[in-house]
């Protein structure tokens, strides 16, 4: 007798599940079963990895989903590719509202290729009896001989006699019976995981009692000697292997189509394509180029054999759509590698003048689709996307899924309190803990204990690490993905479940990665908010809407070698910059000193996990820098490694090294790069090993040693690297940012205010337009709009703060006042109280934040809103004005520590004086030089200064090194902590504000003056201190200093 | 229903049901075990928790086996080497 489980959760049943489809499936395989299903709560999310991991295990994948039909819980199981269809169709209606999803039998009339498996609960009165016996009726005429009563035994009290009597209905009602064991874990030991993810889906905890908690850990992966005794009858386990015997699904390999694009009549999408191409050769090569033609020619028969010619057409009609709105976009990843994209106008590097390898994008030997990624302006992605959806009907396209999975801090929360800490303990933890993984939750130990015990290491947290570390990858829900748009021919919702998202926006059930192993067609349709950036500085720039192309093409034609950006870049400034505006970048720009535009594209690929991790760096800087020689490992890489002084930089020379050395041709290159970049095992690693050191031996007759140094060369660097097309994309964003802000640093800083591209806080990137010598107006009733935009003071031009950076001033409500001024000026403040329907909060945040300043100062403005809102009359009332108000009595200003609170407090940044500034003298007398001073004090030197924390880091991958950017009125200064320091002081470094001694380091070989970073021995907090990072303590900022 | 709680002393002759047990000085030979079970849980208190096989028994007191209404229903659980009578209908 064969028993095959066919009702399995993983835990893509969200907080019902406790395993992985991975774990799930090795176990299966362990215990000897031949097929297992997978039939999560109203999901398909986890099908991919359970195909994949069944394939991996060499067991038979069959998929399903559990759904509630009017009450009655059924397992759907899929018999054919027509059953999926159905089955993904059934989970689209039910998923049709946002809300729970929801069915009744009648949605399910024209189910077909499904089994399903009906559970009768045993202790029904005579009503609901009756309404099960119409119910299961309804479904025999549905499902006809596929339908049968489920039976499974969980060794809870009552189970037993349960079993007898759905063996008795099922008998009554002539259907068959089949065995499940319902299974939530693949082991015994995941039971707990799976009772506290529970009880964290039902927000109760540990002892707290709910009817769907286990009671025991029966919900395992079985065999089927586990049935005896249970009063299920053999027939019933048999049977499971007859319907396994009858589940026939290919996931992975389906024949999907990518949606039609629009081709003249008369002519197919091949011969558009090339006319297209052609009309593009013209343009982007007018005295031609034979280089250009012969790689057209071979780009082209590659496309057609793969029969890719729509693909383009279509991924071409967006960005013409883009470009006709005058969206910024810009085509970027392995997409820029391509001849036939630049001449289609996707992408706008090209691919001859920056070296870039076809095969890197696309060869004949690829599965699956080409992955082509575009950059929208941020702001107006949404746009593009409608028009997408509206294009080709919202039956064909839909957004990829994103798995949320738990990180440490969101997994620590919801164990610690399903274990029953108290919720102000569990804040608290939430605040000590990084973003990490949660399989390095024991790292954090000491955290938690100080967090919800007080500092004493229990038994309960000894529990909660192991629980935390269970969960590895463990999905907490599917959000929306940032960009991947799935198009296709067929109706989307027969090759996946589509569900709405939270905002309204359809999505389908799988993730990115599960994406492409089925076949469909995505385009990333990203939001890129450096994109928006550029887009409103031009605006800001012409002080205009944009109606003429020449107007938006404008950073786009500069030349790229502007010697002011190029001044800018290398004196390290790069705050608010694309790309380049890390600490860590700051260190590299002062060592690299970049010249040209190719410079910038190294510079992107430079700072990435592969270069930095394999020590590439250092030798790279003193070759460039001509103090050390440049070698490379063999004569015959130097063509391919001479722009990157003998050291391999991009993903393209990975390939070539590859061809030229190891002798595979391109498209083995290519496979070959794939494959190392993934996770090897030592087999494969080995493998691929002797394929390479073979290949050159036999290619160059080198020696062994010599064809090993050279593919470790290449295994250290392959996967962490950028491809060339894609830095130099990125590069060319880089350049228009640091064009835009040495020309025109108010309208560039402005539009940085306004969209937040980067990670520094609005009060920092204030500080930054400040330094460049851009004034800054404060928010104001009477001028500000709802964006931040450029005035013209005394001849220079300042930057506006809008209305919308106060808190509580919503974009409607700062679009109400400004509308209303435009009909007419506010001219005192009972008057606009009077005019503008808006409450008392969103008052006194204006009043407080200096927007009404303009009407006197801010506490007498505020006790006068006060006064008028008072005197308001409602709706349809007379006013009396202000007769029997008292006049206001003497009001003190704000002493200017206050100012800077309230500022902070409603806007988060001030335009008065930093508060480094106002603490100057006191911070003098404790020793601590500015910033922009230590500049001119030798490395070695120990030094004290004081800042504001405007970011805090402590990745895991730092070995317990802690890293804090300081800022004062002068400049910003990154600083390094080590652990031990790190332990002694981090109850501190919680503060915002910080008093730090230590020694001065500069950036490392080569880097002068144009960086200074201090390794930090002592600290102390200036505590109460508006601004930091930490945020303002609510109490007057009196400055003190405490150890 | 009353819930007892009292560690009896549980023969069983075959397999791991129960064939007669000792409460309260009496001997009672099970007669019919209606229903088993198994619970698990508290293990978020010590980190293992506790495991208990549960059964439903018919039972009857040996001394008076034909005597009216002595019939005792009784829920029985062995927690690792130990038995426990957690309840008793009459």
């Amino acid at each position: 007798m064969r028993f095959v489980h066919l009702h399995c959760h993983s835990w893509y049943s969200f907080l019902a599940g406790a395993s992985s489809p991975g774990d799930l499936a090795e176990r299966a395989a362990a215990i000897g079963q031949n097929a297992l299903a997978i039939t999560d709560d109203w999901t398909l999310a986890g099908a991919v990895q359970h195909a994949q991991a069944c394939i991996k295990h060499g067991i038979k994948p069959i998929f399903g989903a559990r759904v509630v039909a009017d009450g009655l819980g059924l397992i759907l199981l899929c018999s054919d590719s027509s059953g999926y269809a159905c089955l993904c169709d059934i989970l689209t209606y039910a998923h049709r509202k946002r809300l729970n999803p929801q069915l009744t039998i009648d949605d399910l009339a024209n189910a077909h290729g499904l089994f399903c498996f009906a559970h009768v609960e045993p202790l029904l009165d005579h009503e609901e009896r009756k309404k099960t016996v119409a119910r299961i009726t309804h479904l025999k005429i549905i499902f006809n001989d596929f339908l049968f009563i489920e039976l499974f035994h969980h060794r809870r009290s009552g189970d037993y006699q349960a079993v007898l009597k759905s063996i008795e209905f099922a008998n009554e009602m002539g259907l068959q019976l089949v065995a499940t064991n319902a299974v939530r874990h693949a082991t015994h030991h995941d039971y707990k995981l799976y009772d506290a993810l529970l009880c964290a889906k039902h927000r109760i905890t540990v002892a707290q009692g709910h009817s769907e908690r286990p009671q025991n850990e029966a919900a395992f992966l079985c065999n089927e000697h586990y049935f005896g005794g249970t009063g299920i009858p053999s027939e019933a386990l048999k049977k499971t292997q007859w319907v396994a015997d009858r589940c026939n699904v290919d996931l992975l390999s389906p024949e999907v189509e990518p949606p039609h694009a629009a081709i003249p009549s008369g002519i197919t999408a091949e011969e558009y394509l090339r006319q297209v191409c052609i009309e593009g050769f013209r343009a982007r090569y007018p005295n031609g180029n034979t280089e250009a033609v012969k790689l057209l020619k071979k780009e082209l028969e590659i496309i057609g054999t793969l029969e890719l010619e729509e693909f383009f057409l279509v991924v071409r009609e967006v960005v013409q759509f883009a470009r006709s709105r005058h969206i910024r976009c810009s085509g970027r990843g392995s997409a820029a590698n391509s001849l036939v994209a630049y001449l289609t106008g996707i992408t706008e590097v090209c691919p001859i003048k920056h070296k870039l390898l076809f095969e890197r994008f696309l060869h004949e030997g690829r599965r699956g689709m080409p992955d082509i990624d575009v950059d929208f302006d941020s702001s107006r992605r949404d746009e593009v996307i409608a028009w997408m959806i509206e294009r080709w009907g919202d039956q064909h396209t839909a957004m990829t899924a994103n798995v949320i999975t738990f990180r440490l801090r969101s997994a620590v929360r919801e164990i610690a309190t399903a274990l029953g800490f108290p919720i102000a303990a569990v804040n608290r933890t939430g605040r000590l803990l990084p973003h990490a993984n949660v399989r390095h939750v024991r790292n954090y130990r000491r955290e938690l204990a100080i967090g919800l015990c007080g500092g004493r290491e229990t038994p309960a947290i000894e529990t909660l690490c192991t629980l935390v570390e269970q969960m590895g990858e463990c999905p907490r829900h599917l959000s929306l993905h940032s960009g991947g748009m799935i198009l296709s021919r067929k109706p989307l919702n027969r090759l996946s479940p589509v569900q709405t998202s939270a905002n309204s926006v359809r999505q389908i059930q799988f993730a990115k990665d599960d994406v492409e192993k089925l076949g469909l067609i995505k385009f990333d349709v990203l939001g890129l908010r450096m994109l928006a950036v550029i887009s409103e500085a031009v605006l800001l720039i012409n002080g205009r809407l944009v109606t003429a192309h020449e107007d938006i093409s404008r950073v786009d034609i500069i030349s790229l070698n502007d010697p002011k950006a190029f001044e800018l870049i290398r004196s390290g400034e790069t705050l608010a910059l694309f790309q380049i505006e890390s600490p860590g970048q700051w260190n590299l720009l002062a060592r690299t000193q970049p010249q040209t535009f190719d410079d910038l594209v190294v510079q992107v690929a430079l700072f990435r996990p592969g270069p930095l991790q394999s020590g590439m760096v250092h030798p790279f800087v003193a070759r460039r820098r001509g103090i050390a020689k440049t070698l490379y490992p063999h004569p015959s890489l130097e063509p391919v490694l001479r722009d990157t002084n003998g050291i391999i930089l991009f993903q393209e020379q990975v390939l070539e090294v590859a061809h030229i050395f190891a002798d595979m041709n391109l498209s083995e290159a290519d496979e070959f790069r794939r494959l190392m970049s993934k996770f090897r095992s030592p087999t494969e690693m080995e493998a691929m090993r002797e394929k390479f050191v073979q290949g050159a031996m036999k290619k160059h007759r080198v020696g062994r040693a010599l064809a090993d140094r050279v593919f470790n060369i290449v295994a250290a660097f392959v996967g962490y690297g950028f491809c060339r097309s894609h830095a130099a994309a990125f590069a060319r964003t880089v350049y228009q940012s640091a064009y835009l802000k040495a020309h025109y640093p108010a309208p560039y800083m402005a539009a940085v205010l306004q969209h937040k591209p980067g990670f520094f806080p609005v009060h920092t990137l204030l500080e930054e337009a400040r330094r460049l010598g851009v004034r800054v107006l404060p928010a104001c009733i009477v001028r500000s709009g709802v964006k931040y935009s450029v005035e013209i003071v005394d001849g220079e031009q300042a930057i506006r703060i809008p209305l919308t950076q106060i808190q509580q001033i919503s974009l409607e409500t700062a679009q109400c006042i400004v509308l209303e001024r435009m009909t007419d000026p506010y001219k005192s403040i009972e008057q606009a109280v009077w005019r503008l329907n808006l409450d008392i909060g969103e008052w006194e945040n204006l009043a407080r934040a200096g927007a009404l300043d303009a009407f006197g100062s801010r506490r007498v403005v505020l006790m006068e809103v006060r006064r008028a809102l008072r005197c308001k009359p409602a709706k349809g009332q007379y006013s009396l004005a202000f007769e029997g108000v008292p006049d206001l009595p003497r009001i003190f200003d704000l002493e200017p520590n206050e100012l800077t609170e309230w500022d902070f407090e409603t806007q988060s940044l001030t335009t008065g004086l930093h508060p480094m500034a106002r603490m100057r003298s006191h911070l003098d007398s404790l020793g601590a030089s500015t910033i922009e001073d230590l500049r001119q004090l030798p490395s070695g030197t120990v030094v004290r200064v004081g800042g504001n924390v405007i970011s805090r880091q402590r990745p895991p991958t730092a070995r317990g090194m802690c890293f804090i950017i300081l800022e004062d009125e002068t400049s910003r200064l990154p600083t390094a902590i080590i652990p031990e320091v790190y332990e002694k002081h981090h109850e501190i470094l919680r503060a915002g504000a910080l008093l730090m001694e230590g020694k001065l380091e500069d950036g490392g070989l080569l880097a002068g003056n144009n960086y200074r970073s201090v390794l930090v021995s002592r600290i102390w907090s200036l505590d109460k201190v508006a601004g930091g990072a930490a945020g303002h303590s609510g109490e007057n900022p009196r400055a003190g200093v405490s150890r | 229903m009353k819930s007892c709680h009292e560690p009896v002393v549980v023969r069983c002759e075959s397999g791991t049901d129960p064939t007669s047990f000792i409460w309260r000085c009496r001997l009672y030979r099970i007669e019919t075990v209606e229903d088993r079970w198994r619970r698990a849980g508290d293990w978020w208190i010590d980190g293992r928790g506790f495991r208990r096989s549960y059964f439903r028994v018919t039972a009857r007191p040996v001394a008076q086996p034909r005597a009216k209404g002595r019939i005792l229903i009784a829920e029985l659980y062995q927690q690792g080497a130990n038995w426990i009578i957690d309840r008793v209908y009459d």
